[in-house]
């Protein structure tokens, strides 16, 4: 019975493998080989639309100065942008920081102030949206640096009747602090540049990421709003924006820099943290999707299945390597023989390297030439986000529904602004909350 | 003797493990000394403004003393400065130039010339048919005769006249104007307005909307907020007016003498007809064709290609894009902004 049922679990483990494998080559391939996508990105001169770019911030004093700043550099038209950023019950300084800009800048930032209610990144923009009628929405975490052309490059694919959604390329700024940095930077450039533009070159669903990034008010109003027990409200808002028959896009020139987590323990809090909110959309959506599939096409709901999935497949690969042990102890021979050696074999020399091709892929399209030699040492990462995943998706919270949520912040490494010194490329930064770019690596 | 197979199994074991560490020592390397640990150098860095070039070879010539009233005989790069003047013409020559151009008056360059360095004008800028600049400042206006190639770009402070049959590759721009003559294949084109043949637009007077039938298209899904979607093709019957967005998962045609408030987008072809008002943006995965008289205020954008025919894209007082792989500008079209046309433009006579 065991034997049994240890082998349909390894055959499941290895069709799921194989899946996810080839949607990784397929991608890569489309990114070396394929037309580029951005029928958008040429956009330069238009009737800008009314652009409201929320904040939201809890205890953000390190940060948020470098944030405000750099969207009051941006070269969108004064008259039809407002900048909300959003404290909810900070215990720090953010509140004064706000208050402080506010003074300076009453036309431009209108703080919104929140000391109860739901708490956690959706409630607040949900309550903070509500008070503002922009005909688009954008959201930036506290530690962002947009550069000047940033909004209207992300305002543009909205004169697309069609476009829900809008997402841009996040690009660490620390770099060079850690091991860890160096291989999110990797797995960063795999994300954004292969698997998000693929999905964009491919007609798939590019996912919304929830920073650096916008939403058309309407489409958010038709689809219900933000869902303020969602711990993943940008996957969540993805999955119900392309159900409802808008598209997602992604802008790969849209640059932003953000910070990546510079220690392990961060770094997992953080993946554990995006599983948890993936595989609660899974949960919701999975069966949606699929009884949707008349009203989409059969590409996307296969790429919405895979994207919610993604970050089950590390979970997935514990249950494979587990049945191959019972089996390999049992003493029990492979199904098929050398068929089955083969495939073992063939994919432990093409499968298994599916991502580092494509991290590889995206250093070649980035014109990075030596930090490529970095790539070995990913083993190391996937292995770290295999198992924090696995335990993530094996927790109460992955699987729930309607769970309130709370503030769930990365911890800032940025130090402190003094003097008002901006920061600047190169320097010290901080950390995103966008698994937008993730999924690929995650996989 | 005994020992041989468990030495085997260590050299064996020793290489595996020196294969499988192979690969770790350039990581090691540059995890230990980085060559390249900088953050990607692309956020706010592009080049995204047409006119950039310009602006920085302006800026360049400037520190330099070029514009001054004694021009360097050579540049910091070690290039030659030559003058061009009605006092001292460059003659006819079918060889490469290497030089940089400085034209101190608005006498014509002759027929022919090929410059592989740029070229600046302090006047009027003229030149003569068949000639090859790699790249032309003026700083005020520039007039490129027939058959002109340039090779990266070119601004003028003023107007910018472009021959019959020239091409245009990389950025073209103006601050005034740019008037195309027939044939001319361009990349990038940004300025006040552009035009081609005729500098007199052919403008739609945009009547208001109670002078219209009200349309709501038949079937449509609401989506909120204004917002329809359509499955399957969709007409707008001449002379009538639809307010709102619309999504089509066909092709569009919008009749004569129609108007749209509102933007419309097309999984198909998207046709203005003539006279139609589009007070907001088009696009389209396929094809969109605006026709003689029709005026599109927003921005234009397709997957495939646009044609503008005797036709207005935006207003005067505010510019818009024109953007596809491929964009044909015929006789008598106005665009007031950007034309981009990644695979190439073209202006026709028809």
């Amino acid at each position: 019975m065991i034997i049994t049922l240890a082998n349909i679990g390894l055959w499941s483990v290895v069709a799921i493998l194989a899946i996810y494998t080839l949607r990784h080559y397929f991608f890569t391939l489309n990114r070396l080989f394929g037309r580029h996508r951005q029928p958008y990105v040429d956009v330069i001169q238009a009737n800008w639309p009314s652009l409201t770019v929320f904040v939201p911030a809890h205890n953000e004093s390190r940060v948020i100065r470098d944030s405000l700043d750099a969207l009051l550099a941006a070269d969108y038209p004064q008259d039809r942008l407002v900048i909300v950023p959003i404290d909810d019950r900070s215990k720090d300084d953010t509140r004064a920081i706000l208050l402080e800009y506010a003074a300076r800048y009453p036309d431009r930032v209108k703080p919104f102030l929140r000391d109860d209610g739901i708490p956690g990144k959706a409630a607040a923009l949900a309550d903070a949206m509500a008070a503002h009628e922009s005909a688009l929405y954008m959201v930036f975490d506290a530690d962002y640096l947009p550069g000047r052309r940033l909004l209207k490059g992300l305002a543009a694919p909205f004169f697309d009747a069609e476009v829900g959604a809008v997402m841009g390329r996040v690009v660490p700024l620390n770099v060079g602090r850690s091991m860890l940095t160096r291989l999110l930077d990797l797995e960063r450039a795999g994300g954004y540049q292969v698997d998000q533009q693929a999905r964009m070159n491919l007609r798939l669903i590019p996912q919304y990421g929830g920073t650096v990034g916008g939403v058309r008010r309407a489409a958010l109003a038709q689809v219900g709003g933000w869902r303020v027990d969602s711990l993943a409200e940008d996957t969540d808002l993805t999955v119900r924006l392309v159900m409802n028959g808008w598209d997602v896009v992604y802008q790969n020139r849209s640059e932003c820099y953000e910070e990546v987590p510079e220690r392990w323990d961060v770094r997992i809090r953080q993946i554990q943290r995006w599983a948890k909110g993936h595989n609660q959309a899974l949960v919701r959506y999975m069966s949606a999707l699929v009884r949707n599939r008349r009203a989409l096409p059969w590409w996307q709901v296969l790429d919405g299945v895979l994207l919610l999935g993604v970050f089950v497949v590390p979970l997935v690969l514990i249950v494979g390597w587990v049945c191959t042990v019972i089996l390999f102890y049992a003493g029990y021979p492979p199904s098929w023989g050398r068929l089955t050696v083969l495939a073992i074999s063939s994919f432990n020399t093409i499968g298994n390297f599916a991502a580092f091709f494509q991290v590889a892929a995206a250093s070649r399209l980035d014109g990075s030439r030596e930090r490529i030699r970095m790539l070995p040492f990913l083993l190391l990462g996937f292995l770290v986000s295999t198992f924090s995943v696995a335990r993530a998706s094996l927790s109460r919270a992955s699987w729930m529904r309607g769970r309130p949520v709370e503030w769930q912040k990365t911890e800032r490494f940025r130090a402190p602004r003094s003097g008002g010194r901006a920061v600047s490329r190169g320097g010290d930064a901080n950390h995103d909350d966008s698994q937008a770019g993730a999924g690929g690596a995650a996989a | 003797m005994t020992s041989s197979p468990e030495l085997a199994f260590a050299a064996l074991m020793a290489a595996t493990l020196a294969w499988i560490a192979l690969p770790f020592m350039p990581a090691l390397l540059e995890l230990l000394r980085p060559r390249d640990a900088a953050p990607l150098d692309a956020v706010g860095t592009d080049s995204g403004g047409l006119t950039y070039f310009a602006t920085s070879f302006t800026e360049r010539m400037q520190a330099e003393g070029v514009l001054g009233a004694t021009p360097p005989a050579r540049l910091a790069d070690g290039r030659n400065l030559r003058l061009h003047s009605t006092r001292t013409p460059v003659a006819a020559t079918t060889a490469e130039q290497s030089d940089v151009f400085l034209l101190e008056d608005d006498t014509a360059l002759p027929d022919g010339l090929r410059c592989s360095a740029e070229c600046l004008s302090r006047e009027d800028f003229n030149a003569g048919s068949g000639s090859n600049f790699r790249a032309v400042l003026g700083l005020r206006h520039v007039r490129l005769g027939s058959g002109t190639i340039v090779q990266r770009w070119v601004h003028a402070a003023g107007t910018l006249d472009v021959g019959a049959g020239s091409r245009l590759i990389g950025r073209a721009t103006a601050d005034d104007e740019i008037m195309l003559g027939a044939d001319v294949q361009f990349d990038r084109l940004d300025a006040p307005v552009v035009r081609v043949g005729i500098r007199k637009p052919q403008h739609t007077a945009t009547l208001p909307v109670g002078a219209f039938t009200p349309y709501t298209p038949e079937g449509a899904l609401s989506l909120g907020a204004g917002y329809w979607r359509v499955t399957g093709d969709l007409t707008v019957p001449p002379g009538t007016a639809l307010s709102g967005s619309v999504i089509v998962i066909g092709n569009v045609r919008i009749g004569e003498g129609a108007r749209v408030d509102g933007d419309i987008k097309a999984h198909g072809t998207l046709t203005v007809s003539p006279r139609a008002v589009v007070t907001g943006a088009l696009s389209a995965r396929a094809r969109i064709a605006i026709e003689n008289g029709a005026h599109v205020s927003g921005p234009v954008i397709s997957e495939t290609e646009i044609a503008i025919g005797a036709a207005v894209a935006g207003t005067p007082g505010q510019r818009t894009t024109v953007t596809a792989p491929r964009v044909e500008l015929r006789n008598g079209a106005t665009v007031y902004g950007a034309v981009m046309s990644a695979d190439g433009g073209m202006s026709t006579a028809s």
